[in-house]
Protein backbone atom coordinates (compact mmCIF):
# COMPACT_ATOMS: atom_id res chain seq x y z
CA UNK A 1 0.00 0.00 0.00
CA UNK A 2 1.86 3.32 -0.76
CA UNK A 3 1.45 6.36 1.60
CA UNK A 4 -2.08 7.14 2.31
CA UNK A 5 -3.43 10.61 0.60
CA UNK A 6 -3.03 13.29 3.01
CA UNK A 7 -5.96 15.35 3.82
CA UNK A 8 -6.84 18.62 4.50
CA UNK A 9 -10.31 19.90 6.97
CA UNK A 10 -12.08 22.95 5.97
CA UNK A 11 -14.30 24.45 8.43
CA UNK A 12 -17.85 25.56 6.96
CA UNK A 13 -20.19 28.65 8.46
CA UNK A 14 -21.93 26.24 9.90
CA UNK A 15 -18.73 24.29 11.43
CA UNK A 16 -19.40 20.74 9.37
CA UNK A 17 -15.96 19.53 8.53
CA UNK A 18 -15.22 18.76 5.15
CA UNK A 19 -12.27 16.69 4.90
CA UNK A 20 -10.32 16.99 1.43
CA UNK A 21 -7.54 15.76 -0.50
CA UNK A 22 -4.51 18.24 0.07
CA UNK A 23 -3.35 18.29 -3.69
CA UNK A 24 -6.75 19.09 -4.54
CA UNK A 25 -7.22 22.20 -2.53
CA UNK A 26 -3.48 23.56 -3.00
CA UNK A 27 -3.58 23.12 -6.80
CA UNK A 28 -6.67 25.04 -6.89
CA UNK A 29 -6.93 27.76 -3.79
CA UNK A 30 -4.21 30.01 -3.83
CA UNK A 31 -4.71 31.31 -0.23
CA UNK A 32 -4.80 27.01 0.64
CA UNK A 33 -1.99 26.94 -0.94
CA UNK A 34 -0.12 29.85 0.59
CA UNK A 35 -1.19 28.06 4.15
CA UNK A 36 -0.13 24.97 3.13
CA UNK A 37 3.74 26.40 1.90
CA UNK A 38 4.71 28.70 5.10
CA UNK A 39 3.67 26.01 7.32
CA UNK A 40 0.74 27.90 9.21
CA UNK A 41 -1.37 24.69 8.68
CA UNK A 42 -0.79 21.89 10.70
CA UNK A 43 -2.06 18.42 9.49
CA UNK A 44 -2.47 17.23 13.24
CA UNK A 45 -5.04 19.64 14.72
CA UNK A 46 -5.47 22.33 12.08
CA UNK A 47 -8.68 23.17 10.31
CA UNK A 48 -9.25 25.94 7.90
CA UNK A 49 -11.93 28.21 9.29
CA UNK A 50 -14.41 29.18 6.27
CA UNK A 51 -16.64 31.26 8.21
CA UNK A 52 -18.25 32.94 5.03
CA UNK A 53 -18.89 29.72 3.07
CA UNK A 54 -21.70 27.82 3.60
CA UNK A 55 -21.63 23.95 4.22
CA UNK A 56 -23.98 23.99 0.22
CA UNK A 57 -21.39 26.04 -1.26
CA UNK A 58 -18.23 24.56 0.40
CA UNK A 59 -19.52 20.86 -0.75
CA UNK A 60 -19.61 22.51 -4.21
CA UNK A 61 -16.77 23.96 -4.12
CA UNK A 62 -14.65 20.99 -3.46
CA UNK A 63 -16.49 19.13 -6.08
CA UNK A 64 -15.39 21.71 -8.94
CA UNK A 65 -11.89 21.44 -7.15
CA UNK A 66 -11.88 17.35 -6.90
CA UNK A 67 -13.19 17.15 -10.69
CA UNK A 68 -10.54 19.71 -12.00
CA UNK A 69 -7.89 17.34 -10.49
CA UNK A 70 -8.92 14.14 -11.34
CA UNK A 71 -10.05 14.87 -14.81
CA UNK A 72 -8.07 17.86 -16.33
CA UNK A 73 -6.74 15.17 -18.74
CA UNK A 74 -10.60 14.96 -20.16
CA UNK A 75 -10.93 16.57 -23.59
CA UNK A 76 -12.49 20.47 -23.45
CA UNK A 77 -16.01 19.40 -24.27
CA UNK A 78 -16.69 17.29 -21.42
CA UNK A 79 -14.96 19.73 -19.25
CA UNK A 80 -17.08 22.26 -20.42
CA UNK A 81 -20.05 20.38 -20.56
CA UNK A 82 -19.47 19.39 -16.80
CA UNK A 83 -18.64 23.20 -15.67
CA UNK A 84 -22.16 23.95 -17.30
CA UNK A 85 -23.61 21.37 -15.65
CA UNK A 86 -21.88 22.66 -12.17
CA UNK A 87 -23.16 26.18 -12.74
CA UNK A 88 -26.79 25.23 -13.08
CA UNK A 89 -27.74 27.20 -10.30
CA UNK A 90 -30.11 30.13 -9.02
CA UNK A 91 -28.34 33.00 -8.91
CA UNK A 92 -28.03 32.83 -5.24
CA UNK A 93 -25.94 29.80 -5.43
CA UNK A 94 -23.91 31.53 -8.24
CA UNK A 95 -23.40 34.57 -5.92
CA UNK A 96 -22.20 32.13 -2.93
CA UNK A 97 -20.13 30.82 -5.52
CA UNK A 98 -18.60 33.52 -6.57
CA UNK A 99 -17.84 34.74 -2.88
CA UNK A 100 -16.59 31.69 -2.03
CA UNK A 101 -14.10 31.54 -5.02
CA UNK A 102 -13.15 34.63 -4.43
CA UNK A 103 -12.25 33.85 -0.85
CA UNK A 104 -10.02 31.26 -1.81
CA UNK A 105 -8.63 32.56 -4.58
CA UNK A 106 -9.52 29.96 -6.66
CA UNK A 107 -8.93 31.44 -10.29
CA UNK A 108 -10.48 29.01 -12.64
CA UNK A 109 -14.14 29.47 -10.92
CA UNK A 110 -13.78 32.50 -10.57
CA UNK A 111 -12.92 33.06 -14.76
CA UNK A 112 -15.95 30.42 -15.27
CA UNK A 113 -18.42 32.26 -12.38
CA UNK A 114 -17.80 35.75 -14.14
CA UNK A 115 -17.87 34.25 -17.75
CA UNK A 116 -21.18 32.78 -17.16
CA UNK A 117 -23.11 36.11 -15.10
CA UNK A 118 -21.38 37.92 -18.61
CA UNK A 119 -23.03 35.43 -20.74
CA UNK A 120 -26.20 36.03 -18.17
CA UNK A 121 -26.45 39.86 -19.44
CA UNK A 122 -25.05 39.43 -23.28
CA UNK A 123 -27.66 41.21 -25.34
CA UNK A 124 -30.09 41.53 -22.68
CA UNK A 125 -32.59 44.41 -22.13
CA UNK A 126 -32.34 46.70 -19.07
CA UNK A 127 -35.05 45.37 -18.01
CA UNK A 128 -34.60 42.02 -18.68
CA UNK A 129 -31.14 42.29 -16.20
CA UNK A 130 -33.03 43.98 -13.74
CA UNK A 131 -35.44 40.74 -13.24
CA UNK A 132 -31.72 38.43 -13.37
CA UNK A 133 -30.23 40.29 -10.62
CA UNK A 134 -33.08 41.19 -9.21
CA UNK A 135 -32.57 44.75 -9.02
CA UNK A 136 -35.62 46.65 -7.31
CA UNK A 137 -34.15 49.44 -6.59
CA UNK A 138 -32.02 50.92 -9.33
CA UNK A 139 -31.12 54.26 -7.25
CA UNK A 140 -32.09 56.47 -9.90
CA UNK A 141 -34.48 59.37 -9.23
CA UNK A 142 -37.75 59.00 -11.41
CA UNK A 143 -35.95 62.42 -13.33
CA UNK A 144 -33.47 60.06 -14.23
CA UNK A 145 -35.02 57.13 -15.33
CA UNK A 146 -37.56 58.83 -17.34
CA UNK A 147 -34.59 60.67 -19.10
CA UNK A 148 -32.56 57.44 -19.34
CA UNK A 149 -35.56 56.07 -21.20
CA UNK A 150 -36.87 58.99 -23.49
CA UNK A 151 -32.50 59.13 -24.81
CA UNK A 152 -32.08 55.08 -24.71
CA UNK A 153 -35.13 53.68 -25.64
CA UNK A 154 -33.85 50.79 -27.27
CA UNK A 155 -31.94 49.99 -24.05
CA UNK A 156 -35.15 49.00 -22.19
CA UNK B 1 -61.40 40.89 -16.61
CA UNK B 2 -64.05 38.51 -17.87
CA UNK B 3 -61.98 35.45 -15.98
CA UNK B 4 -62.52 36.93 -12.69
CA UNK B 5 -65.56 37.69 -12.55
CA UNK B 6 -66.11 34.62 -13.39
CA UNK B 7 -64.62 33.14 -11.05
CA UNK B 8 -65.63 35.25 -8.52
CA UNK B 9 -69.21 33.94 -9.62
CA UNK B 10 -68.18 30.29 -9.46
CA UNK B 11 -66.86 30.48 -5.81
CA UNK B 12 -69.80 32.34 -4.41
CA UNK B 13 -71.64 29.38 -5.59
CA UNK B 14 -69.20 26.67 -4.12
CA UNK B 15 -68.33 27.98 -0.81
CA UNK B 16 -65.93 24.96 -0.28
CA UNK B 17 -64.02 25.21 -3.41
CA UNK B 18 -63.72 28.85 -2.39
CA UNK B 19 -61.65 27.77 0.88
CA UNK B 20 -59.16 25.49 -1.34
CA UNK B 21 -58.32 28.43 -3.29
CA UNK B 22 -58.18 30.52 -0.47
CA UNK B 23 -55.83 28.38 0.68
CA UNK B 24 -53.59 27.85 -2.17
CA UNK B 25 -53.69 31.63 -1.99
CA UNK B 26 -52.24 31.76 1.09
CA UNK B 27 -49.77 29.10 0.00
CA UNK B 28 -49.05 31.01 -2.99
CA UNK B 29 -48.42 34.43 -1.03
CA UNK B 30 -46.11 32.62 1.57
CA UNK B 31 -44.07 31.21 -1.58
CA UNK B 32 -43.67 34.76 -2.99
CA UNK B 33 -42.88 35.81 0.60
CA UNK B 34 -39.93 33.10 0.79
CA UNK B 35 -38.94 33.95 -2.44
CA UNK B 36 -38.78 37.28 -1.82
CA UNK B 37 -37.20 36.63 1.36
CA UNK B 38 -34.43 34.35 -0.55
CA UNK B 39 -33.92 36.14 -4.23
CA UNK B 40 -32.38 39.52 -2.94
CA UNK B 41 -30.64 42.05 -5.47
CA UNK B 42 -27.49 41.19 -6.30
CA UNK B 43 -26.64 44.43 -4.95
CA UNK B 44 -28.00 42.95 -1.18
CA UNK B 45 -25.86 40.06 -1.47
CA UNK B 46 -22.22 40.84 -3.93
CA UNK B 47 -19.91 43.41 -2.55
CA UNK B 48 -19.20 46.54 -4.57
CA UNK B 49 -15.78 44.84 -5.79
CA UNK B 50 -17.34 41.69 -6.85
CA UNK B 51 -19.96 43.81 -8.95
CA UNK B 52 -16.88 46.20 -10.38
CA UNK B 53 -14.72 42.82 -11.35
CA UNK B 54 -17.90 41.47 -13.46
CA UNK B 55 -18.54 44.79 -15.33
CA UNK B 56 -14.93 44.56 -16.64
CA UNK B 57 -15.69 41.37 -17.95
CA UNK B 58 -18.13 43.06 -19.95
CA UNK B 59 -17.35 43.82 -23.71
CA UNK B 60 -17.27 47.52 -24.34
CA UNK B 61 -20.55 47.59 -26.65
CA UNK B 62 -22.80 46.69 -23.82
CA UNK B 63 -20.77 48.91 -21.09
CA UNK B 64 -23.48 52.07 -22.78
CA UNK B 65 -26.56 50.37 -21.79
CA UNK B 66 -25.11 48.41 -18.36
CA UNK B 67 -24.95 52.19 -17.22
CA UNK B 68 -28.50 52.67 -17.18
CA UNK B 69 -29.28 49.35 -15.39
CA UNK B 70 -28.62 50.93 -11.51
CA UNK B 71 -27.01 54.19 -9.93
CA UNK B 72 -24.36 51.28 -8.67
CA UNK B 73 -23.65 50.65 -12.23
CA UNK B 74 -23.65 53.51 -13.68
CA UNK B 75 -21.14 54.71 -10.59
CA UNK B 76 -18.89 52.13 -11.38
CA UNK B 77 -18.72 52.52 -14.66
CA UNK B 78 -18.42 55.68 -14.86
CA UNK B 79 -15.38 55.53 -12.91
CA UNK B 80 -12.48 57.17 -15.27
CA UNK B 81 -10.30 54.28 -13.52
CA UNK B 82 -12.96 51.56 -14.50
CA UNK B 83 -12.26 52.74 -18.26
CA UNK B 84 -8.45 52.30 -17.53
CA UNK B 85 -8.69 49.00 -16.01
CA UNK B 86 -11.34 47.74 -18.55
CA UNK B 87 -9.05 48.79 -21.78
CA UNK B 88 -5.93 46.98 -19.77
CA UNK B 89 -8.54 43.99 -18.96
CA UNK B 90 -10.15 43.49 -22.62
CA UNK B 91 -6.87 44.72 -23.99
CA UNK B 92 -4.79 41.69 -22.25
CA UNK B 93 -7.39 39.03 -23.26
CA UNK B 94 -7.79 39.52 -26.63
CA UNK B 95 -5.39 39.89 -29.30
CA UNK B 96 -7.63 41.09 -32.76
CA UNK B 97 -5.95 41.70 -36.24
CA UNK B 98 -7.97 44.28 -38.60
CA UNK B 99 -7.21 43.55 -42.21
CA UNK B 100 -8.66 45.32 -44.82
CA UNK B 101 -9.31 44.04 -48.19
CA UNK B 102 -9.25 46.29 -51.54
CA UNK B 103 -10.89 48.92 -49.56
CA UNK B 104 -14.23 47.96 -49.70
CA UNK B 105 -13.84 45.35 -46.53
CA UNK B 106 -12.59 44.82 -43.42
CA UNK B 107 -11.94 41.57 -41.19
CA UNK B 108 -11.44 41.11 -37.71
CA UNK B 109 -9.28 38.36 -37.08
CA UNK B 110 -9.33 36.83 -33.62
CA UNK B 111 -5.05 36.01 -33.18
CA UNK B 112 -5.90 33.35 -29.87
CA UNK B 113 -9.01 31.63 -31.70
CA UNK B 114 -7.16 31.11 -34.63
CA UNK B 115 -4.66 28.57 -32.69
CA UNK B 116 -7.64 27.17 -30.54
CA UNK B 117 -9.39 23.87 -31.96
CA UNK B 118 -12.99 24.44 -31.29
CA UNK B 119 -12.96 28.07 -32.10
CA UNK B 120 -10.73 28.47 -34.90
CA UNK B 121 -13.62 28.80 -37.98
CA UNK B 122 -14.88 32.08 -35.57
CA UNK B 123 -11.33 33.69 -35.96
CA UNK B 124 -12.75 35.79 -38.98
CA UNK B 125 -15.58 37.98 -38.57
CA UNK B 126 -16.54 40.62 -41.10
CA UNK B 127 -17.02 44.25 -39.73
CA UNK B 128 -18.66 46.56 -41.94
CA UNK B 129 -16.47 50.23 -42.46
CA UNK B 130 -17.58 53.57 -41.36
CA UNK B 131 -18.89 54.63 -44.83
CA UNK B 132 -22.47 54.58 -45.98
CA UNK B 133 -21.79 54.61 -49.89
CA UNK B 134 -21.01 50.72 -50.96
CA UNK B 135 -17.54 52.35 -52.53
CA UNK B 136 -15.01 53.03 -49.86
CA UNK B 137 -12.13 53.69 -52.07
CA UNK B 138 -11.34 57.16 -51.05
CA UNK B 139 -9.96 56.09 -47.73
CA UNK B 140 -6.85 55.50 -45.81
CA UNK B 141 -6.27 53.49 -42.95
CA UNK B 142 -3.50 56.01 -40.81
CA UNK B 143 -2.59 54.34 -37.39
CA UNK B 144 -4.76 52.63 -34.59
CA UNK B 145 -4.63 53.58 -30.85
CA UNK B 146 -6.24 51.22 -27.77
CA UNK B 147 -8.50 49.47 -30.31
CA UNK B 148 -9.65 52.50 -31.92
CA UNK B 149 -8.38 53.12 -35.62
CA UNK B 150 -7.63 56.51 -37.26
CA UNK B 151 -8.81 56.78 -41.17
CA UNK B 152 -8.68 59.63 -43.15
CA UNK B 153 -11.35 60.27 -45.73
CA UNK B 154 -10.85 62.63 -48.64
CA UNK B 155 -11.18 65.00 -49.46
CA UNK B 156 -10.86 66.55 -45.87
CA UNK B 157 -12.07 64.11 -42.90
CA UNK B 158 -10.40 62.33 -40.16
CA UNK B 159 -12.98 59.18 -39.19
CA UNK B 160 -12.42 57.37 -36.00
CA UNK B 161 -13.67 54.06 -36.36
CA UNK B 162 -14.02 51.99 -33.26
CA UNK B 163 -14.54 48.43 -35.08
CA UNK B 164 -15.88 46.73 -32.43
CA UNK B 165 -18.95 48.54 -31.57
CA UNK B 166 -18.93 49.94 -35.31
CA UNK B 167 -19.29 53.62 -33.92
CA UNK B 168 -17.22 56.45 -35.79
CA UNK B 169 -16.97 60.15 -35.33
CA UNK B 170 -15.85 62.26 -38.17
CA UNK B 171 -13.90 65.34 -38.01
CA UNK B 172 -12.90 67.94 -41.12
CA UNK B 173 -9.39 69.33 -40.83
CA UNK B 174 -10.41 71.43 -43.86
CA UNK B 175 -8.48 74.38 -42.09
CA UNK B 176 -5.53 72.72 -42.33
CA UNK B 177 -6.10 71.94 -46.15
CA UNK B 178 -6.62 75.08 -47.04
CA UNK B 179 -3.31 76.58 -46.06
CA UNK B 180 -1.14 73.51 -47.49
CA UNK B 181 -0.02 73.65 -51.55
CA UNK B 182 -4.12 71.96 -52.66
CA UNK B 183 -2.42 70.11 -54.93
CA UNK B 184 -0.38 67.99 -53.38
CA UNK B 185 -1.51 68.05 -50.09
CA UNK B 186 -3.48 65.25 -49.20
CA UNK B 187 -3.40 62.87 -45.95
CA UNK B 188 -1.93 60.68 -45.05
CA UNK B 189 1.23 61.27 -47.59
CA UNK B 190 1.41 65.53 -47.59
CA UNK B 191 1.83 65.31 -43.79
CA UNK B 192 5.05 65.70 -42.61
CA UNK B 193 3.80 63.37 -39.47
CA UNK B 194 0.78 62.52 -37.99
CA UNK B 195 -0.14 60.43 -34.99
CA UNK B 196 -2.89 59.22 -32.86
CA UNK B 197 -2.22 58.95 -28.75
CA UNK B 198 -4.46 58.54 -25.80
CA UNK B 199 -3.99 60.96 -23.20
CA UNK B 200 -5.07 59.23 -19.98
CA UNK B 201 -5.18 62.43 -17.45
CA UNK B 202 -7.43 63.77 -19.80
CA UNK B 203 -9.41 60.89 -20.87
CA UNK B 204 -9.03 62.12 -24.29
CA UNK B 205 -7.48 60.81 -27.64
CA UNK B 206 -5.36 62.99 -29.78
CA UNK B 207 -4.64 63.04 -33.31
CA UNK B 208 -1.83 65.78 -33.87
CA UNK B 209 -0.24 66.58 -37.59
CA UNK B 210 2.71 68.49 -38.57
CA UNK B 211 2.51 70.33 -42.40
CA UNK B 212 3.90 72.48 -44.47
CA UNK B 213 2.01 75.37 -45.84
CA UNK B 214 3.21 76.94 -49.30
CA UNK B 215 5.42 79.47 -47.96
CA UNK B 216 7.65 76.60 -46.25
CA UNK B 217 5.96 77.91 -42.98
CA UNK B 218 5.68 74.86 -40.56
CA UNK B 219 2.74 73.89 -39.16
CA UNK B 220 1.34 71.80 -36.41
CA UNK B 221 -1.94 70.88 -35.07
CA UNK B 222 -3.96 69.01 -32.18
CA UNK B 223 -7.30 67.38 -32.97
CA UNK B 224 -9.16 66.68 -29.48
CA UNK B 225 -11.62 63.89 -29.39
CA UNK B 226 -13.36 65.09 -26.30
CA UNK B 227 -13.69 68.41 -26.94
CA UNK B 228 -14.07 67.65 -30.78
CA UNK B 229 -11.86 70.76 -31.41
CA UNK B 230 -8.01 71.74 -33.50
CA UNK B 231 -5.65 73.43 -31.00
CA UNK B 232 -3.11 75.40 -33.53
CA UNK B 233 0.52 73.75 -31.76
CA UNK B 234 2.28 76.13 -34.06
CA UNK B 235 4.28 77.72 -31.36
CA UNK B 236 4.98 74.39 -29.68
CA UNK B 237 7.72 74.00 -33.06
CA UNK B 238 10.47 75.10 -31.50
CA UNK B 239 12.88 73.85 -34.55
CA UNK B 240 11.67 72.80 -37.90
CA UNK B 241 10.72 69.46 -38.32
CA UNK B 242 12.07 69.66 -42.06
CA UNK B 243 10.93 67.49 -44.91
CA UNK B 244 13.69 64.30 -43.65
CA UNK B 245 11.06 63.07 -41.27
CA UNK B 246 9.12 61.31 -44.39
CA UNK B 247 9.64 58.40 -42.55
CA UNK B 248 8.52 58.55 -39.46
CA UNK B 249 5.13 59.18 -41.03
CA UNK B 250 2.28 57.16 -39.09
CA UNK B 251 3.25 56.05 -35.39
CA UNK B 252 0.93 55.05 -33.05
CA UNK B 253 1.22 54.97 -29.40
CA UNK B 254 -0.62 52.23 -26.89
CA UNK B 255 -1.90 50.48 -30.19
CA UNK B 256 -4.28 47.56 -29.54
CA UNK B 257 -7.17 46.17 -30.89
CA UNK B 258 -9.63 45.13 -28.26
Amino acid sequence: MGSPVKKIMLCSSEKEIFSVEEQVMVQHSVIINNMIEDGSYNHEESKIPLDCVDSKTLKKVIDYCTHHTHHHNDNQEDLEAWDAQFLNVDSNGLYDLLMAANYLEIRNLLDLIYGTIKNMIKGKKIDEIRRIFNIKDHGFTPEEEEQNRKEYPHFY
Amino acid sequence: MDKKKKQQHTTENKPKQQSTMEKKKKKKKKQQQNENHKSKSIHDILPLELIHRILLRVPLKQLGRLKCVSKIWNTLISDPDFAKSHVHLSAASTHVCLFIDDYSKAFSVDIDAVFHRHKSSTAVKEVSLPFKMKTHYNFEVMCSCRGLVLLHRAPHFFVVWNPVTGSSKRVSHSHIFSHCYPKWFMLPYGAILYGFGYNASQDDYLVVVASMDKNGHEHFDCLSLRTNSWINLDFALSKPLGRNNWESRGFFLNGAIH
